[in-house]
């Protein structure tokens, strides 16, 4: 099972939206997916119409022996499950750290790994115990940037943060988000971070409506509007992401 | 766990408006309109699929071409939005795929059976409009894999669970079961399908399963383990002469070569003299068939000889593909032609009369008559002293043929062990079989590393006047490359031979032959 996590200390910047698109486009490529919605707000869990609410609370479901696939729910999708949001994954900083903050993420997980093909995190945006255990248990962390000087810094923090708790194992991939190519101040850090950055992904998401109706459609961006930039473009990031995250070592 | 999907067959007089008002006490119905699905059940010869109760098959409908992958209990294992592939390796990269390859091998995928359906799909759905649960108004019809006529089956009402859901999912078996006459038959239709037209997949197994009893005349003993072999052959025909995939003509190969031990082995059984007319069409067989094969595992081999080279020879490789692609074409002609000649049609119907005729007790034959066990206990013991010999006398400067020759002598115990384990504990002659397939794979690596290694010498020399001269330098890596490698499995086999001639495999083989009573 490969684990990508969609992760940014900053909020706003396109990581559920990347979330969501790609998990499904992972079962659309006959993956078995199952998607983890890590945020309290649930914003996730909302695009697939489903109730965020996990019985028992993040406590229970993060206790030694059990099995998350008992709180696991279909989506409308073929082959793309989802791990619903609670309000109480507002204290997963507490149940997750302490310790090798890795571990009981790790031990939560296992169960999954034998059911599922792809296992996406989408992490609220924070720097907290939940990111460290998400960065050590994941094979990629996929992180949206918006083109602008100061969420060029937050990716910086992500990189630090990977360095300050030992996770080597996690390959950073950095992608352009709600990229605005009229901005000539987009322009000039598309053109200028990837020299700094040899890892950055080369697709770019725009800046696009047809993400934003997602909220409307309550439906990833390919169901509704196939053609549009924005399915393209995440279309065209998922084969990218695939390939590079190819052969990653599968922590099991 | 979840609840698992329902194939109801649905009672005459149902009305899809009576069933769509049922779904609608338990939630909004989102109605699909109706569409007509061509589909086709996929598995390998020997039924990988089957065997583990899957489904894989490649549907055709509305929205486009697809492949749906079940288990056993109806979960879904993957949908992929592809034609059906001749190879798990024709798909696009990805899990589905590997997982999928993982099962196959090099096996094709054939049609089993063909479905035509028709469908009207219902979703039931909750207060946020998400689907909880599935349900379909289903009328199939089937028909065999080559066409022919569509038969008929049972119209079903099939109730999906959606994972999560487990409450609708309750709900809407009980407003359906309210409206009477759900039949349960224990399949679904493509079960009913394969009953309706007698197809067995994963009937036929590579595997030798013979039914021996004890006090069974070494005569008829023998002659059902040489009809199974035969049948084996028989099984493979088709797929051989239509290269369906590479595993037909071993398959086939191996039958040859085991029914060609078994004659050389148990002599003085089956009479000497009908023995010997047959023995050299048998030797005829495995030596038209012989180039083909060398053929598949070189091109088999391919993806491995790309690796060993550095990346920027790896392309270098296609003419000598193109060379051997040529070459297997024409190696397997000539095998059809040999399957489809009159000499090869007068020995299977011969062989199979003569196995099927009733014993004669005759001066050919002094041992027809012993009891089954005591010739295998006195065969097997026999084999096994020669592979111990042959082994011992190899040193680190034994040439290749020495190897070679252990080989056969191993191949040779390995036949008998087979033939004769339904006489034996099974779980005995298991670990048997295990023990000397560790060192049957290290001779068989070493084997192939030789041939490959010669056989690369070979094409160097065809393509020498018009292939590039990177062919020629990927070749020449190559064959270092084999050389090396061979280097290192001669080193491994040491200890391959000691722990088989070791203690605990002679006192399994043993305990073996003593069998129960013993
Ligand atoms: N490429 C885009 N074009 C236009 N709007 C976008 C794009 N990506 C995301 N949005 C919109 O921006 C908002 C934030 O996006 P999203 O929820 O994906 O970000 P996030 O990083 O997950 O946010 P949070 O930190 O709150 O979890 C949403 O309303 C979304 O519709
Ligand atoms: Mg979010």
């Amino acid at each position: 099972m490969r684990i990508l996590a969609t992760y940014n200390g900053k909020g706003g910047v396109g990581k559920t939206a990347a979330a969501v698109n790609l998990a499904y486009l992972s079962a659309l490529r006959g993956g078995r997916t199952l998607l983890w919605d890590l945020d309290p707000q649930g914003a996730a869990t909302y695009y697939f119409r489903i109730r965020a609410r996990v019985k028992g609370g993040a406590k229970k479901l993060l206790k030694k022996g059990a099995d998350p696939a008992a709180w696991v729910r279909g989506t409308d999708y073929p082959g793309l499950d989802l791990l619903p949001a609670d309000f109480s994954y507002r204290h997963l900083d507490l149940l997750l750290g302490g310790g090798d903050p890795g571990r009981r993420l790790r031990r939560s997980i296992g169960p999954l790994a034998p059911r599922y093909d792809d296992l996406f995190l989408d992490c609220p945006p924070s720097v907290s115990a939940v990111s460290e255990a998400v960065l050590r248990v994941a094979d990629a962390l996929l992180v949206p940037v918006i083109p602008t000087t100061l969420s060029v810094r937050t990716l910086d923090q992500v990189l630090d943060l990977r360095a300050a708790c030992g996770a080597h194992g996690v390959s950073v991939l950095p992608f352009f988000s709600m990229v605005d190519r009229r901005k000539k101040l987009h322009r000039e850090i598309l053109a200028d971070l990837p020299r700094r950055m040899p890892d950055m992904l080369r697709t770019w998401i725009p800046y696009a409506s047809a993400v934003e109706r997602m909220g409307v459609y309550r439906e990833p961006v390919h169901r509704f509007a196939p053609r549009s930039r924005a399915a393209v473009a995440f279309g065209a990031l998922w084969a990218e992401v695939a390939e590079r995250t190819e052969g990653d070592p599968p922590g099991d | 766990m979840d609840p698992i999907p329902r194939a109801f067959v649905r009672p005459d007089g149902l009305e899809p408006d009576a069933v769509v008002r049922a779904l609608e006490r338990v939630g909004p119905v989102r109605r699909s309109p109706p569409g007509v699905e061509a589909r086709v059940v996929l598995d390998t010869f020997d039924g990988r699929l089957h065997r583990r109760g899957e489904v894989l098959e490649a549907v055709s409908g509305p929205p486009g071409e697809r492949l749906a992958w079940h288990g056993p209990g109806g979960e879904p294992l993957g949908s992929l939005p592809a034609p059906a592939p001749r190879f798990a390796t024709d798909l696009p990269a990805g899990p589905f795929r590997e997982r999928l390859e993982a099962l196959t091998g090099v096996r094709a995928l054939l049609p089993v059976v063909r479905l035509e359906t028709r469908v009207e799909r219902f979703a039931v759905l909750d207060g946020e409009g998400k689907t909880v649960c599935r349900v379909g108004w289903e009328d199939h019809a089937a028909a065999a894999p080559e066409g022919g006529p569509p038969v008929p089956l049972s119209p079903r009402l099939r109730v999906v669970p959606v994972r999560g859901y487990p409450k609708p999912f309750g709900r809407v078996l009980a407003r359906l079961r309210e409206l009477g006459g759900l039949g349960d038959d224990g399949r679904d239709e493509v079960g009913e399908a394969l009953d309706a037209l007698g197809v067995r997949p994963g009937a036929y197994t590579s595997k030798v399963r013979v039914a021996l009893e004890r006090g069974l005349t070494a005569d008829e003993a023998v002659r059902r383990v040489l009809l199974h072999l035969l049948g084996a052959m028989e099984a493979n025909v088709p797929g051989t002469r239509g290269a369906w995939d590479t595993e037909f003509l071993h398959d086939f190969r191996v039958a040859v070569r085991r029914t060609r031990a078994a004659l050389g082995q148990l002599r003085g059984v089956l009479p000497a003299d009908e023995v010997a007319r047959y023995r050299p069409e048998f030797a005829w067989l495995g030596q038209v068939t012989g180039p083909a094969r060398d053929l598949d595992v070189y091109r088999l081999g391919l993806p491995g000889f790309r690796a060993a080279l550095p990346p920027d020879l790896r392309d270098a490789l296609e003419p000598f593909d193109r060379l051997l692609a040529d070459r297997q074409a024409a190696a397997y002609r000539e095998v059809d032609r040999a399957l489809g000649s009159r000499r090869f049609q007068r020995l299977v119907t011969g062989w199979r009369a003569f196995l099927e005729a009733p014993a004669e007790p005759g001066p050919g034959a002094p041992r027809a008559g012993t009891a089954v066990e005591d010739l295998a206990r006195r065969r097997i013991v026999k084999a096994h002293r020669r592979v111990l010999r042959e082994g011992a006398a190899i040193g680190p400067d034994s040439p290749a043929d020495a190897f070679h020759e252990l080989r056969k002598s191993c191949k040779k115990l390995r036949y008998l062990l087979e033939f004769f384990q339904g006489l034996f504990d099974p779980g005995g002659v298991g670990r048997l079989v295990k023990d000397l397939k560790g060192l049957q794979d290290n001779l068989g690596a070493f084997q192939d590393l030789e041939v490959q290694a010669t056989a690369l010498v070979g094409f160097a020399d065809a393509l020498a006047g018009d292939g590039p001269a990177r062919t020629q330098l990927a070749l020449g890596v190559l064959v270092e490359h084999l050389r090396r490698r061979q280097a290192e499995v001669r080193d491994a086999f040491g200890r391959r031979f000691d722990r088989f001639a070791g203690r605990v495999t002679r006192k399994r083989l043993e305990a073996v032959l003593r069998g129960p009573e013993g």
